[in-house]
């Protein structure tokens, strides 16, 4: 290459990279707004919130909510609750603007309703640009927590991390829930009285991820869960119900086995269940059983049914109770330091 | 502007940062890009790169400044999720089969619960709180769903740990730790648990409120510290180990002690150096238990009381020694000691057992002891073997109130 060549090309590079400047310097100005500062997303997010009031006010159940305006002609996104058991819903705007809410429908698996107020051209939320979480993601959590936005007041807002992103049903027992799916968990206490139905937005953005579910206690470690249930899991509810077009999906009624498995029939006796968690050891073994042919023996503790671990007696009878008697199982047990793994099938005597 | 940091320099230099800077972060950030520096950069260089140079500094100027104030909280969380898996494979699942439903007024879950990986050939530390039903079996499990059933070595009464063991055929993946000497209030301070899902960790982000609480024995924390994470480690933003998390109460020794501020932005943490301090002891398997002097001190409350004693257990270890009534306590293993608080600080990190050296005044003069600490005298059954805090008088007709120490 000669010396006027290499000018050249590094005039040209010189100029390429004038325009990629600015070509990043403008592309850089509207990106800015979906990247803002904290104040600017919470000034935006804000005008979108509502406060509920309904049903309740006695024996310590609130008569209050929080929701979502999640259309401009004034569709609302809110929990199903008792609050909304009412002729009379009100729904309060953040500048205290007052209006009369009709219940559109309901979702009952999925504890979501949507309201309509009348109006027009309200700040909301855009359901179809809501963003997936993960751990870490930092939210901002917006609701009328505790009805400490008494007046005609914006509601609380509330900063964290989403911890995980679990499912609720992912171990039985663990939750009393009727939904039963994935859930964004947060490292901060938002789901407290009238915390429900609020807005769970991303904290760089402000845009809508999820809603704050009801109050829910851990029933494996005895601590109230703070959750919300992402966009994603709702939006086809939410629409079927602004559409006029929502029938509840039948209850997924677990369906029970024609003959469940019973420990006696595979020649198990277990010890007796006097305890709350009555550690489940074998107790005896029947002769020519299906257990005494695999070698199961007293004092062995059974630990694990398929992969579920097994806590006590009536955990193991309630795994059971829902096999069917005919299908083999996958069986733990501790005999001494060791655990051993076999598979127990039943023969018909 | 959400910039990719590889191959850009502002978001590389971010990046950089973010993991070896935690304070003044967003200062630090903008200095980085300020125009001075930049204007010396440009001048240093020669005419015929200077075009292309200015170009670039705008770019780095430009990008930089809107990344700084636009994009912190994305990189922040991004160095978070990166902090947590660091640590992540030692951060194991821990199970347990029967046990007390309840202690006290606290009802009990079945888990699961947490721990940490101390040494690579097997040994889990957990919460003392995750074992206070006294489980029949104990399981623990690795992040790839793996189950090994575990036993509990011996617990630590005062830091309330609980040391497991599994048997495991390849080496276990050990954390790194933080230099005590490095901890600061108001750094960023990630509480991390394995309880929700098996695969992942779960994650709670706040900073270190304090250190040296608990008399000495913990760091605080207002991240989320709960159930969820009991039994795992308080990491700093670079995935370092600061602390093991575990309830505790300035005011009761009982293992389910300081449950009642879960989740609440009071949280502690045993300071990783003292949590590898102990691991060893703990290996030996006998339960460690929080060391008493045997005195009563001046005044009810340690923290305005004086460190005069005004009883002595007969036959305990202070009396053992050679300590009496009346002496005032002005030293213990080299600190200068005033209040009863003060010697609570030199008492309590310690263990039945231990050794400390106290120094009292007597007849104004200083004489020196050395005391084999004690068992504090047990009250009564303690529903989850905490230890009760109470001792007896031993001198009745005193007219002063007393705290035991």
């Amino acid at each position: 290459m000669t010396s006027v060549a290499r000018k050249k090309s590094a005039k040209m590079s010189a100029v390429a990279l004038v325009a990629v400047v600015v070509g990043l310097m403008l592309s850089a100005v509207p990106s800015a707004s979906a990247d803002s500062p904290l104040g600017d997303v919470l000034n935006e997010a804000l005008p979108k919130m509502v406060k509920i009031y309904g049903a309740g006010g006695f024996q310590g159940m609130e008569c209050y909510q929080s929701g979502s305006l999640i259309s401009a002609d004034g569709h609302i996104l809110t929990v199903f609750s008792y609050v909304l058991d009412t002729d009379e819903i009100l729904v309060t705007l953040d500048d205290g603007r007052k209006f009369s809410a009709e219940l559109l429908g309901a979702d009952p698996r999925l504890e979501l309703a949507v309201l309509k107020i009348d109006g027009e051209n309200l700040p909301h939320f855009d359901l179809t640009a809501a963003p997936e979480l993960d751990a870490g993601s930092r939210i901002l959590a917006l609701s009328n927590t505790y009805g400490v936005a008494a007046g005609s007041e914006p509601v609380s807002v509330q900063h964290g991390v989403v911890a995980v992103r679990t499912t609720l049903a992912a171990r039985r027992g663990a939750f009393s829930s009727p939904y039963k799916g994935p859930v964004y968990v947060l490292d901060t206490t938002t789901n407290n009285q009238g915390a429900a139905g609020g807005a769970l937005i991303r904290r760089s953005d402000g845009q809508l991820a999820a809603m704050l579910g009801k109050e829910l206690r851990s029933e494996s470690n005895n601590t109230w869960l703070n959750y919300a249930v992402p966009v994603a899991e709702m939006i086809d509810s939410i629409d079927a119900i602004r559409e006029g077009r929502f029938s509840p999906s039948p209850t997924e009624s677990e369906s029970q086995p024609v003959r469940p498995m019973q420990l006696s029939r595979l020649g198990i006796a277990l010890v007796p269940d006097v305890l709350p968690r009555t550690p489940p050891y074998v107790d005896q073994i029947r002769r020519g059983s299906v257990a005494a042919e695999l070698g199961l023996r007293p004092d062995d503790l059974i630990v694990l049914i398929g992969d579920r671990l097994i806590q006590s007696c009536s955990a193991l009878n309630e795994e059971l109770a829902a096999r069917e008697l005919e299908d083999p199982i996958q069986i733990g047990i501790m005999r001494g330091d060791e655990l051993i793994e076999m598979t127990l099938e039943y023969n018909e005597p | 502007m959400n910039l990719k940091y590889s191959g850009d320099p502002a978001g590389v230099a971010l990046h950089f940062i973010l993991y070896t800077k935690h304070k003044n972060l967003r200062k630090e950030t903008l200095d980085m890009f300020d125009s001075k520096k930049c204007r010396t950069m440009n001048i240093s260089l020669n005419a015929t790169g200077s075009l292309v140079a200015v170009v670039a500094v705008l770019l780095v100027v430009f990008s930089g400044t809107t990344f700084a104030q636009e994009s912190l909280e994305i990189l922040e969380g991004r160095a978070m999720r990166a902090a947590v898996d660091r640590v992540s494979p030692s951060v194991v699942q821990v199970e347990t089969v029967g046990g007390k439903d309840r202690v006290g007024k606290i009802r009990l879950g079945e888990g699961p619960t947490t721990g940490l990986v101390v040494e690579s050939d097997g040994y889990i530390l957990s919460s003392a709180f995750n074992f206070v039903g006294n489980p029949q079996q104990v399981f623990v499990r690795f992040s790839d769903g793996a189950r090994h059933p575990a036993k509990i070595v011996a617990t630590d009464f005062s830091r309330m740990m609980t040391l497991l063991k599994v048997d495991v055929d390849q080496p276990l993946e050990m954390f790194e730790s933080a230099e005590a000497s490095e901890i600061r209030i108001g750094q960023w301070a990630i509480a991390v648990g394995r309880v929700f899902e098996i695969e992942r960790p779960n994650m709670a982000v706040g900073i270190v409120s304090a250190v040296n609480r608990i008399w000495g024995k913990a760091i605080q924390t207002d991240a989320a510290v709960s159930p969820n994470n009991y039994g795992g480690p308080l990491i700093d933003i670079r995935g370092r180990v600061l602390g093991l998390l575990v309830p505790l109460s300035p005011k009761s020794d009982e293992t389910v002690a300081g449950f009642e501020w879960y989740d609440s932005g009071i949280g502690f943490a045993i300071p990783i150096k003292q949590v590898m301090q102990v691991v060893p002891r703990l290996k030996e398997g006998d339960d460690l238990v929080p060391g008493t002097l045997g005195v009563g001190l001046k005044g009810k409350n340690p923290a305005i009381g004086e460190s005069l004693i005004t009883a002595v257990a007969p036959k305990g270890p202070a009396d053992t020694a050679g300590i009496k009534k009346d002496d005032r306590i002005v030293e213990i293993d080299g600190r200068p000691v005033i209040t009863g608080a003060d010697v609570r600080y030199g008492v309590a990190g310690h263990y039945v057992g231990d050794k400390i050296t106290v120094v009292v005044l007597r007849d104004e003069k200083r004489e020196t002891f050395e005391v084999t600490l004690g068992k504090r005298p047990e009250k009564a059954a303690v529903p989850g073997r905490g230890m009760p805090i109470q001792m007896p008088k031993p001198d009745e007709d005193e007219q002063e109130e007393e705290s035991p120490e």
